[in-house]
């Protein structure tokens, strides 16, 4: 379980999240939704280990993984995470970009763990390219695969299908929950598109002015 | 019919553009072109056996030979102490290292030479016990420390840049996979490695060109052989010969700065942070890089020490002072002509570099080529020039320095200006072309303060490198006259003495009040003429 205590993070004058308790449960689907700056995408990144809360505390799994003096690593934390942005790292091929994230010191079974992301994702044919050479919907393909090759059991989307195309959509939504379905993960997913939270059928959390609405 | 004239007006641009880097290259590579011409005129009928002195072989094949290894070991290490330091202060999350750096930059501009001050006082401390211990200090070893000392801010500025261009977010994703250790290294490294790659492209170049820190230690370097040659034999043909290997190797090393150079100069900067929290490393590293800290600190600060430590007090400065009076003012009066010549030149370029055509990347190479000719043959260049005309004003011979200081310090003025055009908003330009039809009034209210800084900028570090410009002044100098470096570097010959002390004090302070300067007017400019949004 995700468990987020009163936290509270201010950028300076700006705030992101106030004072938001809310927990999320093991293999649940929570779709956020909120106006621009409504602290979607800062409670991602308190999740994710990527901010300092200014208050409260977060645990992951019954164990306090951030509080305001405090903060374990964001590699240690078991999740997989995509940005609005691909972000794949251009001097990595596809290969190299998806077995960043896997762990583990049998390089055997991380080249096995490694095609079946391939294979899933379907991303086989382009192993060897680099990111430049790959078209839009490719590259949010090859940043999911990233997320999910190492099996993590907390999945945080942040809009991750922002600006692709109607079929491109459906394919890599299905991709998103058959993997959640499959490893029972907990998926947090972060969206501006209703019809997007209908397709995705979870629990809908709606964020204003850094607080939680309903 | 409309296409046709679209064209047409894309093909007399092109003209135009390509008129006016012509009209740069002329100035600024016309001294290598006329001892090209002078040289070929003078061995094809008569010295044809000179061409053997291009050929390096025996003696002067052992000193370019050692030449290319205490640049590539000078490179090299200031890559690694710049680049620790960089990292030092680009992990460390405060406000500080962004006023720090502008406060480093500066020592970028400081002659290699003046560095020689603290390797005197060393000699001096320890009597010259330190040759004899295990790390025997020989003229290499001491060249080679001198210079990593006055190079090693170049390679922090340049990897500083190169860690600030990196997006954020590739170095979010990587540190939720892996230790922030492995994110440095597998992620950070290998996207800043063009900048620091430049870094140390620029100081190989500097130290393989430059015979003022060996000569002072007595390490013969094949770039001093240009000036020996001219010395000795007054033949501007043959220093043309003998420096022919350094050159091509010189323009080896432009050509493949050149990509990294323009990306240096056209990406954005992130104005926010790489990341939410601090990088954590294990002990042993940040142990590593604070070494790093140390040695750049005791390196880059020790000329300042030594000099406010030898120079005996305010009144031996004021002393000193006013007997350097006269060449203080001269050197200024130079640099200064040589920071305005600039504007002008980098202006052309910077015409030239805005249009787009796939002969770009040749332009872009005859802009920084420059920084491949060693500065003593540009000086033979101007003699040569001078010598075709019987008459010379006066008036011309006294700024002759301010003219070759111009030419050798341009490519860096051009790469401030662009870098600053690149940053500012292009739609302001757009909606002045819409709001006013006179060119010259969009000239005078919008272009004109749009690019002031990085003119200002540009012509501030061309006026802080040519207070110290040595090698080229050296061989252009009117009788009579002397700059406060040349001055400097003569008593530096006999050791760090008071005068000498008091000397490099107001050197340092004209050049860091110069650079700093420049540093303060691109930041506050920048920010208030700073595009809407990044532009990539």
């Amino acid at each position: 379980m995700i468990a987020i205590s009163n936290v509270t993070k201010r950028y300076g004058q700006v705030l992101g999240v106030e004072n938001l308790s809310i927990d999320f449960f093991p293999g649940e689907i929570v779709v956020i939704q909120g106006p621009t700056g409504s602290g979607k995408s800062t409670l991602l990144r308190l999740i994710a280990g990527l901010e300092l809360p200014d208050e409260g505390q977060i645990s992951i799994a019954g164990e306090v993984v951030s509080t305001p003096d405090w903060s374990n690593s964001p590699s240690a934390r078991g999740i997989g995470i995509v940005f609005q942005r691909s972000a794949l790292w251009p001097h990595f091929t596809v290969a190299q970009n998806i077995g960043f994230g896997i762990n583990g010191n049998d390089p055997q079974e991380k080249t096995l763990q490694l095609k079946e992301t391939l294979r899933r994702t379907d991303l086989c044919d382009l192993s060897h390219r680099y990111p430049a050479q790959l078209s839009g919907g490719e590259t949010r393909r090859v940043a999911l695969a990233r997320a999910i090759a190492a099996k993590p059991k907390r999945l945080l989307l942040d809009e991750p299908l922002t600006n692709q195309d109607p079929g491109v959509k459906t394919k890599l939504l299905d991709l998103i929950l058959d993997y959640v379905r499959e490893e029972d993960a907990t998926l947090l997913y972060v969206s501006h598109d209703p019809d997007e939270a209908k397709d995705i059928s979870g629990r809908l959390v709606k964020m204003n002015k850094g607080r939680i609405e309903e | 019919m409309s296409l046709f004239r679209s064209r047409k007006i894309h093909f007399e641009q092109q003209i135009i553009a390509w008129l006016l880097l012509a009209v740069y290259g002329l100035v600024v590579l016309g001294p290598i072109l006329v001892l090209v011409i002078s040289t070929l005129q003078e061995v094809f009928p008569k010295h044809i056996d000179w061409l053997s002195l291009a050929v390096p072989s025996g003696r002067s094949l052992g000193l370019l030979l050692n030449s290319l290894a205490l640049a590539l070991a000078v490179s090299f290490f200031s890559m690694l102490i710049g680049g620790m330091v960089a990292v030092k202060l680009w992990t460390w999350q405060s406000r500080i290292p962004g006023l720090l750096i502008w406060l480093v930059l500066p020592l970028a501009a400081i002659p290699p030479y003046i560095y020689a001050i603290s390797w005197f006082a060393l000699q001096d401390l320890t009597g010259g016990s330190l040759d004899i211990t295990l790390f025997s200090l020989n003229r290499w070893s001491g060249s080679f420390l001198v210079m990593v000392a006055a190079n090693s801010p170049i390679t922090l500025g340049c990897t500083w840049l190169g860690l600030r261009m990196i997006d954020p977010g590739l170095i979010e994703i990587g540190r939720t996979y892996r230790s922030d250790l492995r994110v440095l290294l597998q992620i950070v490294t290998p996207l800043c490695a063009p900048a620091l790659l430049t870094g140390g492209g620029i100081v190989f170049l500097l130290s393989l060109l430059d015979y003022s820190v060996p000569s002072l230690l007595g390490l013969h370097v094949y770039a001093m052989e240009i000036f020996a040659e001219f010395s000795a034999s007054s033949n501007p043909q043959r220093a043309f010969l003998i420096s022919l290997p350094l050159m091509i190797l010189a323009v080896f090393v432009v050509i493949k700065l050149l990509e990294p150079l323009r990306t240096l100069t056209m990406r954005a900067v992130n104005s926010r942070p790489s990341y939410g929290i601090r990088m954590l490393f294990p002990g042993w590293f940040s142990g590593v890089l604070w070494i790093g800290v140390g040695l750049f600190i005791l390196m880059t600060c020790s000329p300042l020490l030594v000099a406010i430590a030898k120079s005996g007090g305010f009144s031996s400065i004021a002393l000193t002072t006013g007997s350097a009076r006269q060449d203080f003012l001269y050197s200024v009066w130079m640099a200064g002509i040589a920071a305005l010549l600039c504007i002008p030149l980098a202006m052309l370029a910077k015409r030239f570099l805005q249009s787009s055509g796939r002969s770009i990347k040749a332009g872009w190479l005859l802009i920084i080529l420059p920084l491949a000719i060693p500065a003593s043959l540009l000086g033979i260049g101007f003699i040569l020039i001078s010598n075709g005309f019987s008459q010379q004003p006066d008036a011309i011979k006294d700024h002759m320095p301010a003219i070759v200081q111009s030419i050798r310090y341009v490519p860096l003025a051009v790469l401030l200006v662009i870098a600053q055009t690149r940053r500012s908003d292009p739609l302001l330009q757009d909606a002045a072309r819409v709001y006013q039809a006179s060119w010259w009034r969009r000239q005078l209210q919008i272009a004109a303060p749009l690019n002031a800084s990085g003119v200002l900028a540009g012509s501030g570090i061309v006026f802080a490198l040519s207070m110290g410009e040595l090698g080229a002044t050296m061989m252009v100098l009117p009788p009579g006259r002397a700059t406060l470096t040349m001055r400097i570097y003569n008593y530096l010959h006999y050791g760090a003495s008071d005068t000498v002390a008091g000397l490099i004090l107001i050197l340092m302070l004209g050049i860091v009040l110069g650079g700093l300067s420049a540093g303060i007017i691109l930041v506050i400019w920048s920010r208030l003429t700073a595009a809407s949004e990044i532009i990539r």
